[in-house]
Order: C-alpha cells, then structure tokens, then sequence
C-alpha cells in the first residue's frame, strides 16, 4: 500500500493488519450468490416470510458486530477472510406473490435438514448467520426501530430478505415507528400516482423526454430484467418524473444507473423465492405492486439525490469537487502513485468522473453495489463523502500494476478495471478500507477545505 | 521528421448523446457492434494502432459524453486533440443542427492554435435505416461541410460496419497531418511545462 502510519501513532502492524490483507484471500473463491430470497409485504411492514437459502456472508462478524454496538464508531472494520459458501439454511415452506393485505405476520421457518457432508463447522457458520438474521430481524420489527443500531449493523451488510425495509429505513423514506409506517406509505404511494397522473397527462419536455428515452434501453443491458417492457416503462416514469421536479438539475445520464439498485431491491420483495429477480418480469405482477414499488423507489431515489444535488447541476460542482478530494487524499495515502499519475500526465478527471457520477456503478457489479449501499446508506454522509474515500481505496488497490504503466496502459487499465466479478467479499474488504482512510484523514481533507 | 519516434494520434469524437459515438468507436476498434452499450459518462479512452502507407501510428481515441450536461468536462479530454470528429444521426435533425454547436465548443475549449487549420471530419451515421427515416440529406451535409472549409463527411452503419475504415482512415491522415504541424510547438511547451509542487502537503494531521 505504500503508505506509513507511525507519524499517525498508529502502529503499521495494527493498520496494515487491516488494508493490506493478501489479495489471495479475498474471496476469490466465492462466486455462487444468494438468490435474493426474502420479502416484505407492499404495504410496508417488516414480514421476512420465507427463505430458501440465507448467504448473508459475515458469519464471522457476529462477534464483531456485538464490538461495533458498544464500541465508538471510529474503530475501524476488521474483515477477516474465509472462503464463502452458499447453503440452503432455512427450507421455504410457503411462496406466492405476497398479497397486498397481508401484513405483520412473522415468517415460519422449519429447520433445515443438513446434508451429510456438511462440518460442523460449517454448522456452526450457518447458525451464526441465522442468529445475526434474526437479531437484524428483531432490529427492524421494533415497534420503534433504534436508528443508530440499525446503521451499525446495516453497515456490514443486511441479509437481502431484510433489505427493502432497511433501505427504506436508513434512507428516511419508512418511519421509524412501525404504527405511522402503513399510514405513510400509503399516502406517498397516492402521492407519487397523483404526480404521475399530473405529469405525463400534460405535454412532455421533448429534450428530457428524448433523453429519458434513449437511456432506458442501455441501462444495465446485461441484466436480463432490465429488458422487461414493465421495468423499463416503470423506470422511465420514476426518471421522467424525477427530471421535472428537479429543474435545476433535471435529468442527467447516471441517475439511470442509480435508480435501478432501488428498484431492484424493492421488486424483489415482491416476488417468490425461487425466482431470481434479475430475471424476473415485473409484469407478471398485480398492477397495485408495481405502483408500490416504482413510488418507493421514486421516494427513496429522490432521497439519496437530495444528498449529492451538487453531481447534477451546471457544470457539476459536486463532482468536481470529489475529484479533487480524491485527488488531495491519493496524494496523501499514496504519494508515489500520485506521482507516477502526474509524471504520465493522467488527470483524475479523465478516469474518476465516472466513479462519481455513477457511484462505482459501471466498475462493479449490480449485486456489488447493493451491498455497497448498505454501508452508504448507514454512513452519515456515504454517497456525497464516504464515497471518495471508497474510490480512493479503489485507486491505490492497484498502486503496484499501475506504477508500473503508461499513460496508455493506465487509461486502459481503469477503464475496464478487473472489479466486474468482484464478490461481496472483495467489496466489503474495500469499504473496510476505505473506513480506515476516513478515519484517518476525514479531519485533514476538512482542514484543507477550510 | 517524427519517423524514429512513436507516433500518438489524439482523436476526440463529439456529437449529440444518442447519435451512435460509442457504437462507432467500437465498431472501429474492436470490429463489433451491440445493442448493449451503455450511455458514455464522462468520456471513455481507447485505442488503436494503424498503419498509415508505411508508417505505424497508435491512434488515442476519446470517446465523449453527447449529454449537453458534461460539457464543462470538455477541456479535460479536448486538449491536445489532433483531430476532432463531429457525428450526427441522419435520422435526428436536431443532432446535425448541433454539429456546428459542437465545433464551436471544441474550438473554445481545445484552445486550438489556428482555428481556421485545425482538422475535422464529419460523419453522418445511423445510413442503415430505412429511406424513409432519414431526415438528414446527403445533400445538405455535404453542403454543411462545403460551407465549414471542406470537411470531409462520411455516411456510415456502426451497426453494419459502413464506411468505418474510409472514415478512420482519413481521420487518422488529418491527425498525423496536424500532429506533424504541431510538433514543434509541442516540444516547445514541454519544455516549459514546469512540474508545479503541491501546495498541500505536510498536514496528514
Ligand atoms: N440503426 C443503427 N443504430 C445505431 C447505429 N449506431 C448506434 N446505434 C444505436 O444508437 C443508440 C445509441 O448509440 P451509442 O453508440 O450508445 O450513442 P452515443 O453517441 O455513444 O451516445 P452517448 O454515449 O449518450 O453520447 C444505441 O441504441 C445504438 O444501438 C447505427 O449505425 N445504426
Ligand atoms: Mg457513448
């Protein structure tokens, strides 16, 4: 990694423990993912109904987790590696499209029956999962969710089946006590159908419009969903409707790219458990459903822009602004990289515009970024500062390959950098790094701003 | 006078979003086309090598944002540029009206040295469709390009590889010509390109 931490008082040991774990360990031997299996009903109260298979992938941290809740918040993450596994832990005994009016009931699990290969390790691995799903589950069915603790759980990942509740929690979209929730949802719901109605009765602004509509079919085309006619008139909507109500910015590319996380993770708790929603068509759905889901991604969509407006607007000011950041603090963790950038004449807007733009979006997968978001949503400032530090840790990951290239290799190498197939392990060790460059240098980025 | 070194052509594609730049590109380069492309953030660099009558030349190729949003990106990627290319969709009159527009803020921002001089090739693209889509004649854009100096302009297919090459080719010719012209100004600035220190280092606090 290049850098030194004794004139922080921190020993390098303790540091380099933590960012510099071999890269051989890193999950590379994980590539099944879980199928996001659980769901919540539409009308918004936390009811994990059934599972197939529960792959949250931080089995290790349940100890950990515990520190986290009663330690400060500036200790940094410690991952450690293991080899990640995907077991069916809990065998799903109903399915269905859930009905809108089903609401609270708790989820039935019958115990699942071990195959016989399976350690007792193993076991044990599965049962710590299931007891971190289960005290995220008590988490969110509080009848006043505790926020702080949410976010330091939600922070090192939340079990997908938990996921739309937590979101909608974290982004302040669901209120924190569950008895206003229903009341809520309903009414942003009738909101968002009013909007719609307002808008799309009267003529459309033809540049956005043309825009909108040129986008949608080269939004995440490899995503078989994607290609739905549903999902792409529901996104257009959201983004159109978006558009207007935000004149100073209206729509700008990459706001495409940041609905579909939303959407995504919000369609899937509507849907059966066998099905892989990536794959899914939204239209086999009941009209009310896809009205749901598109105002509660259009709500919370709205949230997380409310935080970086400044990416959107003329000439960008808040991204710009990141750029810089990221620049100041590359030079910081990495001064011979930094260097070796400026003596090849590599600027970082030439490769860093897209990061921020797209939040990561285009470097890494969809399920990546999911899971990446977990820990946006649970920082204080994640998408608009937490971010650069993510994309500085990203950057100096490949200090060594890139030292080593020209200005052509290295346009080369971070325009299609090998972080496609990253697992949620690659991605966790990231975020845990990039916590670790907060930490220390979050007081003298601001410094240097002042 | 540049035969012993390496020879770097820098090439900045510009043109409405939607318009096909991406498309193009790759069907240059890496001699494919997809529906799967996504809408260009920013800009995208990529490369070529080619060999120009008995010369090997390695073509930078910058593959720019067409959302008008991004345009205050432009001096980052424009500068340096050998060669502009300007694209339009012949089925999307408002897209060749904004060729012009593009000019202009390719020569605001590049900061060319001679305005008048400095090479760009047009290309019409999208010429698979149907007749009765196109609302851009080959007739007026030639006119259009009479009238800018003589531009050449291309009508291609990134979708069926239609006058890809022709249109490279002579990109490529215009770019090493410029580059040549240019290459003693660019010695010169080199020279007095002093590496500044950073004023902010020493508070890792
Ligand atoms: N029929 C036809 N369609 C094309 C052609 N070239 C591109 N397209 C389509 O036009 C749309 C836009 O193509 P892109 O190459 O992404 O356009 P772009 O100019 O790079 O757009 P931005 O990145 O947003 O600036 C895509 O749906 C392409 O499939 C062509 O030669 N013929
Ligand atoms: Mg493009």
């Amino acid at each position: 990694m290049g850098a030194s931490f004794s004139h922080l008082g921190l020993s390098n040991d303790v540091v380099s423990s933590v960012v510099s774990l071999p890269s051989s360990n890193t999950g590379k031997k994980s590539s099944s993912k879980s199928k996001n299996l659980q769901r919540w009903t539409s009308s918004g109260l936390s009811t994990p109904r059934d599972s197939e298979h529960y792959t949250d992938l931080d089995d290790d941290w349940d100890s950990n987790v515990e520190n986290c809740l009663t330690s400060v918040n500036s200790q940094p993450k410690f991952i450690e590696n293991k080899p990640t596994f995907e077991y069916p832990l809990i065998r799903k005994i109903s399915s269905g499209v859930k009905s809108s009016t089903d609401d609270g009931a708790l989820a039935l699990y019958a115990p699942h029956i071990l195959q016989e290969e399976e350690s007792h390790k193993e076991l044990e691995e599965m049962n710590a999962k299931l007891s971190r799903y289960h005290r995220f589950k008590h988490l969110v069915e509080e009848s006043t969710v505790d926020m702080d603790k949410l976010k330091k759980m939600a922070w090192n990942g939340i079990p997908s089946e938990l996921r739309p509740i937590s979101w909608q929690l974290l982004v302040g979209y669901l209120p924190t006590n569950s008895n206003r929730r229903e009341a809520q949802l309903h009414r942003k719901r009738q909101e968002y159908l009013g909007l719609i109605e307002q808008e799309f009765t009267k003529e459309k602004d033809a540049q956005t419009w043309h825009q909108i509509e040129i986008d949608i079919p080269r939004t995440n085309p490899r995503i078989k969903l994607y290609g739905f006619k549903s999902t792409q008139r529901s996104l257009e909507r959201i983004l159109y409707l978006w558009a207007v109500r935000h004149p100073a910015s209206g729509y700008v590319q990459g706001i495409n790219d940041l609905a579909t996380p939303f959407y995504q993770t919000f369609l899937s708790a509507y849907i059966k458990d066998e099905t892989d929603v990536t794959q899914f068509d939204p239209s086999t759905l009941p009209k009310d459903s896809i009205d749901a889901i598109e105002a509660d991604t259009f709500w919370c969509l709205t949230k997380l822009l409310e935080g970086i407006q400044d990416n959107y607007i003329h000439a960008q000011p808040g991204i710009i602004r990141q750029v810089n950041e990221l620049k100041d603090l590359v030079r910081r963790i990495d001064t011979e990289l930094s260097n070796h950038l400026d003596d090849e004449n590599v600027e970082f807007i030439q490769f860093s515009f897209r990061w921020m733009n797209c939040l990561l979006m285009r470097e890494i997968s969809m399920e990546s970024t999911i899971r990446m978001w977990d820990t946006y949503l649970s920082e204080p400032n994640g998408f608009s500062e937490f971010h650069v530090y993510v994309c500085a840790a990203y950057l100096v990951k490949w200090s060594d390959e890139l030292k080593k290239m020209d200005f052509q290799a290295i346009m080369m190498f971070l325009q299609d950098p090998p972080t496609k197939n990253w697992t949620e392990k690659d991605v966790e060790l990231l975020l845990s790094e990039a916590f670790i460059w907060q930490s220390l240098y979050k007081n003298a980025t601001a410094h240097l701003r002042g | 006078m540049s035969s012993r070194k390496k020879t770097l052509l820098k090439v900045i594609i510009l043109g409405d979003s939607g318009v096909g730049k991406t498309s193009l590109m790759q069907q240059f380069v890496n001699g494919k086309f997809s529906q799967q492309y996504k809408a260009t953030i920013g800009a995208d660099f990529l490369m070529k090598e080619l060999v120009l009558d008995d010369k090997t030349v390695t073509m930078q190729l910058w593959d720019t944002a067409g959302q008008e949003r991004f345009q205050s990106l432009g001096v980052a990627f424009y500068r340096g540029a050998d060669c502009c290319v300007l694209v339009y969709d012949v089925t999307n009159p408002k897209s060749f009206e904004n060729v012009s527009l593009w000019r202009d803020e390719f020569l605001v921002q590049a900061n060319v040295k001679n305005p008048e001089n400095f090479p760009f090739v047009v290309i019409g693209n999208k010429i698979d469709v149907d007749e009765s889509k196109k609302l851009v004649s080959l007739k007026k854009a030639q006119q259009f390009c009479a009238n800018l100096g003589n531009l050449p302009l291309f009508q291609t297919s990134a979708k069926e590889a239609v006058n890809i090459d022709q249109a490279f080719d002579v990109i490529a010719r215009n770019a090493l010509q410029q580059e040549e012209n240019d290459e003693f100004q660019d010695e010169f600035n080199d020279a007095i390109n002093i590496n500044l220190e950073s004023e902010n280092q020493g508070c890792a606090c």
